[in-house]
């Protein structure tokens, strides 16, 4: 195991080790709705960042935000000391550093899976079309996608497009990852597959931060919880803290509904 | 059994139902009469053949910038557009040839009236084309923008990497079909005294009294060029299908 991990981690290298999020004062609205309002945190030094709660509660838009892919009416946003811009072309460069993975429909459909892959890595990371493909090989190969390679995402599975579309995020060796609820348009066999991916790409030292309704998923490979509900942070800590946090009424209801 | 074969089978029994009706018609036929112009009819076609392409290409073009004026955020860009595509297709093309060569290319000196007349052929099809063009930018779901967005292609990257050529796909059928209306259009440019196709074959007509006979090579003239282009049009289609 300790083999392949460093192995996995020659295809996907991150190059900080942990990260940091800080996130001050966060608001956005759409129309008279305000989805963040004032929202703050400040995570510790680490590798992972869950994001849970109720829907409608904020996740995806502060997620979308974190991305680089929305830009929020007032707040800041700071990964390692770095604060994030409020201009399109400076967020796009920043989107280039990382990967984003969405809930469903991620990959171009009118290319097959591996050029798909090499997309990024030739318009947009400056590969040639060899290199590119040599890079995607190795990782095709590991996670068992090598022989659905060739096909176009209407004939893969919803979890062979999830992960193909976790491994496009990841051969660009972003610094960290986000996956705004990868596995809620799955069925139950095929979020396994993509959880277990997830998973073996925390163990390799992947950075990430996920949105995610998989409770049991999240407590296992979250270093930290962050709680959002009605637009806030309404509990935020190491897995466990959180998850038996009693003192915020919304928190402890919300966790034994989806938890009994 | 196969397609092309029901197609040959169907085609065969058309045509003979078409000749026996001929077979019909009182009086006899004057072929010889007409045969004699049949470099009249040659020189006609090849007009036709090379307005239509010169035309078919402009108005593609035309059509794409248009539509990307019509979903434009700035909205003097979305209002020019906008009334292009109305004034267009709103007014006889009739009409536009005449204001088009009489007026607007008298102003501004252009005096060939084979340019004229491709020019306003292109800018009429492009009218149609523009909103075909609209529909189907319009169908690709804002998911694949922001798949395009979040691995950091620029806008005009992901219009020509993602969006353009899912597009193309869905409009091809549409798009095909609006050529081959452009092709029969360019009959009106005849009003303009070019010497295409369908003028040559009623210059015939009015030498040879034989208006069946004239007219006839027009409609197998006019498919030589309408066939190809829907086989075309079929073919790209098929290597364009990205779904099972």
């Amino acid at each position: 195991m300790a083999r392949k991990i460093i192995q996995l981690r020659e295809i996907t290298s991150t190059p900080s080790d942990t990260m940091q999020l800080i996130i001050k004062e966060l608001t956005q609205a759409f129309g008279p709705t305000r989805v963040l309002d004032k929202l703050s945190v400040e995570t510790g030094i680490v590798n992972s960042v869950v994001l849970v709660g109720p829907s409608g509660g904020g996740k995806s838009t502060l997620l979308r935000i974190l991305a680089g892919l929305d830009i929020p009416i007032s707040g800041t946003v700071t990964f390692d000391k770095t604060t994030l811009g409020r201009d399109e072309a400076s967020l796009r460069l920043y989107r280039r550093t990382i990967g984003t993975v969405f809930q469903s429909y991620n990959l171009f459909s009118h290319l097959s899976a591996r050029e798909n892959l090499i997309l990024p890595l030739v318009h947009v990371h400056g590969l040639s079309r060899d290199e590119s493909l040599a890079r995607v090989e190795e990782p095709l190969k590991r996670f068992h996608l090598h022989e659905h390679a060739d096909k176009r995402p209407a004939e893969l599975s919803g979890g062979q497009n999830q992960r193909i579309a976790i491994l496009r995020a990841m051969v660009v060796r972003p610094e960290r990852l986000f996956l705004d609820e990868p596995t809620s348009a799955l069925d139950p066999e095929m979020t396994a597959e993509v959880l277990d991916m997830i998973e073996v790409l925390k163990d390799s030292g992947t950075d990430f931060v996920l949105v995610t309704h998989a409770m049991n998923f999240a407590r296992r490979v979250a270093d930290e919880i962050a709680f959002i509900g009605d637009g806030k942070v309404l509990s935020h800590g190491p897995a466990e803290s959180v998850f038996e946090n009693t003192e915020n009424t919304r928190v402890a209801s919300f966790f034994k509904q989806v938890l009994r | 059994m196969s397609r092309s074969v029901a197609h040959l089978i169907i085609a065969t029994a058309v045509t003979l139902l078409l000749i026996l009706a001929c077979w019909q018609v009182p009086g006899d036929w004057n072929w010889s009469g007409v045969w004699e112009y049949r470099q009249k009819f040659f020189y006609g076609w090849l007009v036709t053949l090379g307005l239509s392409v010169a035309a078919l290409i402009l108005s593609v073009v035309i059509g794409l910038v248009v539509a990307l004026f019509l979903g434009a955020r700035n909205p003097l860009l979305e209002a020019t557009g906008r009334i292009y595509v109305e004034l267009i297709r709103g007014t006889p093309l009739l009409v536009q040839l005449l204001l088009g060569f009489y007026v607007i290319a008298n102003a501004v000196g252009l005096e060939n009236r084979f340019v004229v007349g491709t020019l306003v052929l292109a800018a009429f099809s492009g009218a149609y084309m523009a909103e075909i063009f609209r529909g189907g930018l319009n169908a690709i779901p804002k998911t694949q923008r922001d798949s395009a967005r979040a691995i950091g292609l620029t806008r005009w990257q992901s219009f020509r990497l993602v969006i353009l050529p899912q597009a193309v796909r869905l409009v091809l059928p549409a798009i095909a079909g609006q050529l081959v209306s452009l092709i029969k259009d360019s009959s009106l440019l005849s009003v303009i005294a070019i010497s295409e196709f369908t003028l040559n074959a009623r210059e015939v007509n009015s030498f040879t009294y034989s208006t069946l006979e004239s007219y006839a090579p027009l409609a197998i003239g006019y498919l030589m060029l309408t066939l190809p282009l829907s086989a075309a049009s079929r073919w790209l289609e098929k290597s364009f299908s990205y779904e099972r």
